[in-house]
């Protein structure tokens, strides 16, 4: 289910490109060409490439929670894992957008000293999830 | 002089702080409409009554708010607080608990010293500049002040205050031998240019001024003079820099206090007191230049933890110029207790990075090539560009490692000019792993320690090391019960 979400989220961005090349592309189809191919080509190597680096990228995205930290993974082409020792989380905080809301979604964000913006943050977590992670890890950097 | 006021009510600053304040908010309405202001004066005509009228009534309402300023702001001490109201017409009430203050800095400007008056700056973790800036306190009440607010540890029998360094004359002069002077001498040198030109209009009034003849002879000169030009600049830059560091450092002395604390002071006619406890510094960055190798010194660099912004804000760190040998091995030892300089190496990046470094190099050797005309000399150019840069990636390579001791560690790099920055495992926030798919390949990763005082990065280290490593740091700062400030 997190995993359609992930990846519709991209194939949307993806679709939305193609439907603008394609528009364009129907310019050029009023004068006879082969233009409007050519965009519509690109438009399919465009999707495809989105729904690769979307399919992989949700393929390797997760996260772990041990005693004593939380490590997030994610990224295909471009790879990051960050851990964060409980004992050093600042705040947190549960964020939905308008599309996790209609998919039932939350995204975790975690807040360590430093620096401005979430230093960790685990989108396409199910409500209760979110949560619960949240609560887990509060609850073990106090007491830890 | 005795402290005189009364902290627990509520007190406002020293009357004269309204002169402070004054030419503050004037200096900021100026900064904010000199471009506007700047064409009137430099034509030389007479205003319109109006204008005058305008600008008469701007600067009254400005006096005005200003003195309101002054009087709004009030301040008292709460058991473990320190409460603040003040603004005009956004009222604000601060409270900043003691122990959420990172450091309290003492600071008298020229024109605070002709006044009698002293400044107070307090940090916090939260904030990017300073937190709460007080401005015209008297000497005693700003140290009363201070010693209500951060007390520093107790002082324990036979392990007083000791002083690790002071620079007299002799230092003062090494440190400015040590600066680039080139470039404070082409700043100095080009700022009055650039500031002209700038303005609208300026350029236009400098043609009808100047002869025709002046240009034409200015640039033949420039072509027959251009190396004395520089020597000019050098020479300019050199005395800046003398001044410069005359007037920052003069008289500067570094103290520990029970090997917990650290006292800073210096300046001549600004003069400065910082007190920073321990806990509280979260990197410390040594840097060195050939010059000042040559002069056998180094500066130091001390991070507090700061919100917000990548770099650092001005208040926000602390250099400390001319520090030499056996005082870096002491300064180490009180930061960083067991601190070996001599330790191996335990982390280097992967030699794949040479090709990394060159690169550039050579892309910009190739571009030369293309672009310009075959000849002899563009021969010679892109010789040195690939010879060089591969010099410079060989070098490097060498240059970057990781030493370690049981509670700290020391990323080195650079070869021209060396840095090492040192932070202890406890303070890391947090430590992220990253590759791009290429590098996954081949074995190789960045490693992000994160403080709260901004990032170390190792990159391009075996993947296996680097999440060996991790792991270590990890376990370190899960089990110390330390705290990171």
């Amino acid at each position: 289910m997190q995993r359609m979400v992930v990846a519709g989220a991209w194939a949307l961005v993806v679709l939305i490109a193609a439907g603008v090349v394609g528009y364009l592309s129907l310019w050029e189809a009023v004068r006879p060409g082969w233009a409007g191919f050519g965009a519509g080509f690109v438009a399919m190597l465009m999707a495809g490439w989105g729904g690769l680096l979307a399919d992989r990228g949700y393929r390797r995205m997760g996260f772990l929670l041990r005693e004593r930290d939380l490590t997030f993974r994610r990224g295909w082409l471009f790879r990051t894992q960050v851990t964060v020792p409980l004992a050093r989380i600042q705040h947190s905080e549960v964020h939905r957008s308008p599309l996790d809301r209609w998919f039932g979604l939350s995204t975790l964000r975690i807040y360590t000293a430093g620096s401005s913006g979430a230093n960790l943050s685990i989108p396409g977590l199910k409500a209760e999830t979110a949560h619960a992670l949240r609560t887990a890890v509060l609850q073990d950097g106090a007491t830890s | 002089m005795a402290q005189q006021v009364d902290f627990q009510r509520w007190n406002r600053q020293r009357g004269l702080g309204i002169i402070l304040l004054t030419s503050r908010n004037a200096w900021r309405v100026a900064k904010s409409f000199w471009p506007a202001l700047l064409p009137l004066w430099l034509r030389g005509e007479a205003l319109p009554r109006l204008g005058v009228f305008a600008i008469a009534g701007f600067g009254v309402l400005l006096f005005g708010y200003t003195l309101l300023e002054h009087w709004r702001f009030k301040f008292r001490l709460r058991p473990g607080a320190l409460h603040v109201k003040s603004g005009v017409f956004l009222r604000k009430r601060t409270v900043i608990p003691f122990e959420r203050i990172q450091a309290v800095q003492l600071s008298q400007g020229a024109l605070q010293r002709l006044l009698g008056l002293t400044g107070l700056s307090i940090d916090t973790a939260g904030s990017k500049g300073h937190e709460l800036e007080f401005r015209a306190l008297s000497w005693a009440d700003a140290e009363a002040l201070r010693q209500a607010i951060a007390p520093g540890p107790r002082p324990i029998a036979g392990d007083s205050t000791e002083e690790i360094l002071q620079l007299d004359w002799r230092q003062l002069a090494r440190i400015a031998m040590g600066m680039n002077h080139l470039r404070n001498g082409l700043l100095l040198l080009t700022a009055p240019f650039v500031l002209v030109l700038q303005v609208d209009g300026a350029l236009e009034w400098l043609m009808d001024e100047i002869p025709w003849w002046m240009p034409v002879m200015v640039s033949l000169l420039g072509l027959v003079l251009w190396f004395p030009a520089l020597l000019l600049a050098a020479l300019v830059g050199m005395l800046a820099s003398f001044a410069v560091v005359l007037m920052k450092y003069y008289g500067l002395t570094l103290k520990a206090k029970s090997r917990h604390s650290f006292h800073v002071q210096a300046g001549l006619l600004r003069r400065f007191s910082f007190n920073i406890e321990r806990p509280k510094i979260q990197t410390a960055t040594w840097s060195n230049t050939p010059l000042s190798r040559l002069l056998g010194f180094e500066s130091l660099l001390w991070s507090q933890a700061r919100a917000g912004s990548a770099e650092p804000a001005r208040e926000q760190r602390l250099v400390i110029p001319g520090v030499e040998e056996n005082q870096r091995r002491i300064l180490d030892a009180l930061l960083f207790p067991g601190w070996e300089s001599d330790a191996p190496p335990v982390l280097r990046p992967v030699s794949a990075l040479r090709w990394v470094r060159w690169a550039p190099w050579c892309i910009a050797a190739g571009a030369w090539w293309a672009l310009v005309p075959e000849s002899f000399g563009s021969g010679v150019v892109v010789a040195v560009l690939v010879i060089w840069g591969g010099y410079d990636a060989h070098r490097h390579l060498a240059s970057r490692k990781v030493r370690l001791s049981d509670s700290a560690l020391a990323a080195e790099r650079g070869w021209w000019k060396r840095t090492t920055t040192m932070t202890q495992f406890h303070q890391v926030q947090r430590v992220e792993v990253r590759q791009a798919f290429w590098h996954a390949h081949r074995g190789i990763a960045h490693l992000i320690l994160h403080t709260a005082a901004g990032s170390i990065r190792l990159s391009f280290l075996p993947e296996r090391e680097a999440r060996a490593f991790a792991d270590r740091m990890l376990h370190a700062i899960e089990t110390s019960p330390e705290p990171w400030m």
